[in-house]
């Protein structure tokens, strides 16, 4: 199985964004709006992978939800990254 | 999806309402609050910044601060400061008396910071009648500082039976200002429930008001109408009563309610001074109560899944109790008419 967070990118919140953990996630909020953003990730992904300095690959590859049973889960991560990004909500870096 | 994932609770508010002070220069007739005098036992400085600090370390996006009047408080730019430097975003809501030029430069650098400014008419006739004479004068002299000094603000006005006739007024002085005009809607509770037979809005105002809000989407509504909007409308904002599941009520004493509107003893979760904000966050019963309300009757309306039973303060303040569907919400008004 390849890893579904694909290309490399590393994404950080933008300005007037901020995230924390939930129990199904994460949640974002934005200061423009201001909006917010239910990512029903579950552990997926931590708050700190918004700082930046781990592509999605990385962290899949380290995480312990790597399995194949992960793959359909990661797959609804990363499309929900990319529309956060096409949001305004997380830029990629 | 966010209705079901707030029913199961958060691990924090995503915004506090704190009520920062009960003292206030005017005795609006229809405040929430009823504020006036200060209360007993307000909190003192130290108690607001191991507060800020505590919701800053949960995560807290927001906290909205009205009050009272928060200008008021000595101490209340050194708070504002402290959250934004712990990032927090804040949201005031002020009536604009204190505003001067000075104050309105130092708000214009704030960068986490909203500001929203009470008018509740469009001419000192109206206005002044709810909120107290010359007020209308004084508040647009704040604006204008505001707006000289580059300071973002909205005009904030409750929706009542005197202003809905003002609504396109107020819109133009927001616009005159390159400011949003934001509609609250009107709580009979405070003072609002001696006014309410005076003040609250027609049901023919509000079914206009519904409809008058499609047709100007720059026209902000927080979540207050949340039962009156429509499809298009909900999905730019809260579509549900958030009360205990995204938010709380913080008052001047410290005791957390569930909302600013239903600050009684029924509804009192406890005080910060004897418990932890998140242990009253997590563990507090009538916080678990409000978080499984479900609003029966309103299961099989064609627009539950708008508004899912609208407001429980309302219904609340009309039936005594928070399970029976709003009275004010566009099905009901509509059976009603």
């Amino acid at each position: 199985m390849t890893a579904p967070g694909t290309d490399g990118i590393r994404y950080r919140l933008a300005p007037g964004s901020q995230v924390r953990e939930e129990d199904f996630g994460l949640l974002f909020y934005t200061q423009q709006g201001p909006g917010l953003y239910f990512v029903g990730s579950g552990n997926f992904l931590g708050e700190e992978f918004f700082e930046g300095r781990e592509t999605l690959r990385d962290w899949y590859r380290r995480g312990e939800n790597a399995g194949p049973s992960a793959a359909a889960k990661w797959s609804a991560v990363k499309n929900a990254l990319e529309s956060l990004r096409e949001k305004g909500v997380i830029l990629a870096c | 999806m966010p209705a079901e994932l707030a029913r199961a609770g958060l691990r924090a508010p995503v915004n506090v309402t704190w009520e920062v002070t009960l003292r206030c220069n005017l005795r609006c007739v229809h405040c929430l609050s009823a504020a006036g005098a200060a209360a007993a036992g307000e909190l003192s400085t130290a108690e607001c910044r191991r507060l800020i600090d505590d919701w800053a370390a949960l995560k807290v996006f927001q906290v909205n601060i009205g009050g009272g009047e928060p200008f008021i408080r000595e101490d209340f730019l050194e708070l504002l400061d402290r959250a934004h430097a712990r990032g927090l975003v804040t949201c005031v809501s002020s009536n604009g008396l204190l505003i001067d030029r000075a104050l309105a430069r130092r708000l214009a650098g704030m960068k986490r910071f909203y500001l929203q400014v009470s008018l509740d008419g469009a001419t000192a006739e109206v206005n002044d009648a709810i909120r107290g004479r010359g007020t209308y004068a004084r508040v647009l002299t704040a604006l204008d500082h505001l707006a000289r000094e580059g300071a973002r603000f909205s005009i904030n006005t409750v929706l009542t039976r005197m202003n809905y006739p003002q609504l396109e007024a107020l819109r133009h002085i927001a616009q005159s200002y390159h400011a949003e005009l934001r509609v609250s809607r009107f709580r009979p509770s405070g003072r609002g429930k001696g006014s309410r037979a005076d003040l609250a809005p027609s049901t023919d105002q509000l079914e206009a008001f519904a409809a008058w809000l499609e047709r100007h989407e720059r026209v902000r509504t927080g979540d207050s109408f949340f039962c009156l909007t429509s499809e298009k409308r909900r999905r730019r904002g809260l579509d549900m009563c958030g009360a205990a599941k995204m938010t709380c009520c913080l008052s001047p004493a410290g005791n957390v309610y569930p909302c600013a509107f239903l600050q009684e003893d029924a509804f009192l979760a406890g005080n910060i001074r004897s418990n932890s904000f998140k242990s009253l966050w997590d563990h507090s019963p009538i916080f678990a109560q409000m978080r499984q309300l479900q609003v029966t009757a309103c299961r099989t309306c064609p627009r539950f899944e708008e508004c899912r039973g609208g407001c429980p303060a309302v219904a609340y303040h009309t039936y005594r109790e928070i399970g029976r569907p709003d009275p004010e919400c566009l099905v009901n008004l509509r059976t009603a008419a």
